[in-house]
């Protein structure tokens, strides 16, 4: 499947979802997967301000294992939360440790929430790194 | 499409065989419960992989088990039963999901389609006020974190302590409702303040609760025992531990993950991780894990609340008099330490059930009085335009598998095909036809959620029935239909 260099692409999976997210590094994948994440969750043509702001530390064992981190951390400040996430910037990234700010807005009706994702999974979870990155990742919903 | 050339030994008309030569690393055979037009399908994408996946886990006895509606899953498949030693075997988080006991309750009335007829749509307007749905929905239950941790040991009688039912319902319900081995202890701080405001709460994606009446009875004794009869309104309740049991997994997975290496063990695929089952790990995951299983009894059981509540409004008459019963409650995804028959010896077990529904037979101890000459009443929800069954359990799924079958019709077109090919607008003028109301907060989960994207559920049961693993009771057609 053709990836673009920068951005996301949502993949058919007979029971899930799966997210293909690239960028020419890391840094801009991670964020993409995000930004596809939450393309799932809610209708991207709804604008989503930056009103809320938290912070992200994620540690694990690998590039992949803290790919999913990243994404299930942000699934759960987003049901917890109740904020949708627009805003993503990576302000450290480490092959085991991801420190992050990120922003939304607090849900409301004008956001058409479609699909509630209950978690990435790591079942063929890729991480690729050539001239560009490129991840990919399945989701329970 | 190019399909998946696998070496399938057909063993009879229902059973397959994928043998353990298959893959490196397979302890056992693979056994598939299907038959040629569903097995067809199969081949198509990575379910029958992941049944060969999973039959490399350390300690696992007899087969990796596929049931009647396997459809591609991540690490398991939908549909998955494994059983694996408490000795010397593992439990893995994978092979029960992120739904901790996602799972299904029947409710019958003494009311008849002719009854609710008239006041169908005024009935289903009022459930889907009534009942919390939708995406990320909260609940009308504010639960203190003390709270919390008393839902979490107790279960579903927290909730008829609080006023949500009857004490009579527990008798219904697998495991009359909560899980003793509980340890919320065990249940971090995130997982239990992701499910604190969700108890009673549907939630969205395959989630429903659904009117019914009944259309067909196949076997009179066990349907007398259930108390159901043609013409008969029944309800199906379908949900689980919502963000709790998702945390819970997430939680586990990530530290088993982690921990595979300190116990030596190699996994084709990181979400089938898992440690040994009376490892630190093991013990700790499985008390969490019941501790969110417990939440998912109860939330059904307050859900089975505010359903009353709605009959009687609407009906003029009190829960009683219309005889809103529990039939039973079972759960979809679930590891259990079970004791079982392997080549003749006992066993005990960590049963895993990924999408599949305990069956036990007639006589077994952990059965109600009223069904102990018949089995363990299993409803099977199909989707929403087609029909539902009720199946009952047999010594036969206790000899072949571990007591176990099918959970419900299980999806054959990915979410995002379903929404390519259906229009909203048509699916509820082909559902209006047919005379069934529909109630939900998103027209994309109704669009993914559509008959065409599941399996025929006919079908599927064919293969538990034929195969003999739970015979067919009886058939419900929908009517009515809420969902997030």
């Amino acid at each position: 499947m053709k990836v673009p260099v920068s951005g996301f692409t949502i993949l058919d999976h007979t029971a899930d979802i799966g997210l293909l997210a690239s960028g020419p590094n890391l840094e801009e994948a991670f964020v993409n997967a995000a930004k596809g994440m939450f393309s799932i969750i809610a209708h991207v043509d709804t604008p989503v301000s930056p009103l809320q702001p938290f912070s992200i530390e994620v540690e694990a064992d690998s590039l992949a294992d803290l790919l999913i981190s990243w994404l299930n951390r942000l699934l759960y400040l987003y049901d917890t939360e109740k904020v949708l996430f627009s805003h993503f910037e990576i302000l450290e990234l480490k092959p085991t440790k991801l420190l992050a700010k990120v922003a939304g807005e607090p849900i409301q009706d004008k956001h058409k929430i479609n699909t509630y994702i209950k978690a990435a999974t790591y079942h063929d979870v890729q991480v690729i790194q050539n001239e560009h990155c490129t991840l990919r990742v399945i989701f329970d919903v | 499409m190019q399909k998946n050339v696998l070496p399938l030994e057909q063993i009879d008309s229902y059973r397959w065989k994928l043998p353990m030569e298959y893959k490196p690393g397979m302890r056992v055979d693979g056994i598939i419960y299907t038959e040629g037009k569903l097995l067809e399908a199969l081949l198509n994408d990575q379910a029958l992989e992941q049944v060969a996946n999973v039959a490399t886990l350390p300690g696992i006895v007899k087969a990796s088990l596929a049931m009647p509606d396997i459809h591609w899953g991540y690490g398991f498949p939908i549909g998955g039963v494994a059983a694996t030693r408490v000795e010397d075997g593992v439990v893995s988080p994978g092979g029960v999901g992120f739904d901790i006991n996602c799972g299904v309750r029947l409710l019958r009335t003494s009311l008849t389609f002719e009854e609710v007829k008239p006041k169908l749509r005024e009935l289903i307007d009022q459930l889907f006020l009534s009942v919390p749905t939708g995406v990320g929905s909260s609940g009308k239950i504010k639960l203190s974190k003390e709270e919390m941790r008393k839902v979490m040991t107790e279960g579903a009688s927290w909730a008829v302590k609080h006023g949500y039912g009857w004490k009579e319902d527990l008798d219904h319900l697998e495991e009359s409702g909560f899980l003793s081995s509980a340890n919320p202890d065990m249940v971090s701080n995130e997982a239990a303040r992701r499910g604190q405001d969700q108890l009673g709460t549907l939630g969205s994606g395959n989630h429903f609760l659904e009117v019914q009446v009944v259309d067909e009875i196949y076997h009179e004794k066990a349907a007398q025992a259930m108390g159901l009869y043609p013409g008969q309104i029944t309800i199906l309740i379908h949900t689980g531990s919502r963000g709790l049991g998702h945390q819970v997994a997430t939680d586990y997975i990530a530290t088993m993950g982690k921990a595979l290496q300190k116990y030596g063990l190699n996994i084709p695929d990181r979400q089938l991780a898992c440690t040994p089952v009376e490892s630190p790990e093991g013990q700790n995951y499985l008390g969490g894990m019941a501790s969110a299983a417990n939440f998912a009894f109860a939330n059904r059981q307050c859900i089975t609340h505010w359903t009353r509540e709605t009959f009687e409004h609407i009906f003029g008459l009190g829960a009683k008099k219309i005889g809103i019963e529990v039939i039973y409650d079972v759960c979809h995804n679930i590891a259990k330490i079970e004791e079982h028959q392997v080549n003749g010896k006992k066993m005990k077990l960590c049963v895993h059930r990924k999408g599949a529904v305990r069956a036990f037979p007639a006589g077994h101890p952990e059965l109600p009085t009223d069904y102990k000459n018949i089995g363990q009443p299993i409803p099977v929800p199909g989707d929403m335009g087609r029909f539902s069954y009720v199946l009952v359990g047999s010594e036969k799924a206790m000899e072949e598998t571990f007591g176990t079958t099918c959970h419900g019709a299980g999806r054959q077109k990915s979410r995002t095909q379903a929404k390519r090919e259906i229009k909203y607008q048509d699916l509820i003028e082909e559902l209006a036809s047919k005379g069934i109301v529909l109630k939900a907060r998103s027209r994309e989960t109704v669009t993914e959620e559509a008959p065409l994207a599941y399996k025929n559920i006919v079908d599927v049961v064919e293969v538990a029935h034929g195969s003999g693993i739970s015979p067919k009771v009886a058939r419900m057609k929908p009517i009515g239909i809420i969902k997030g």
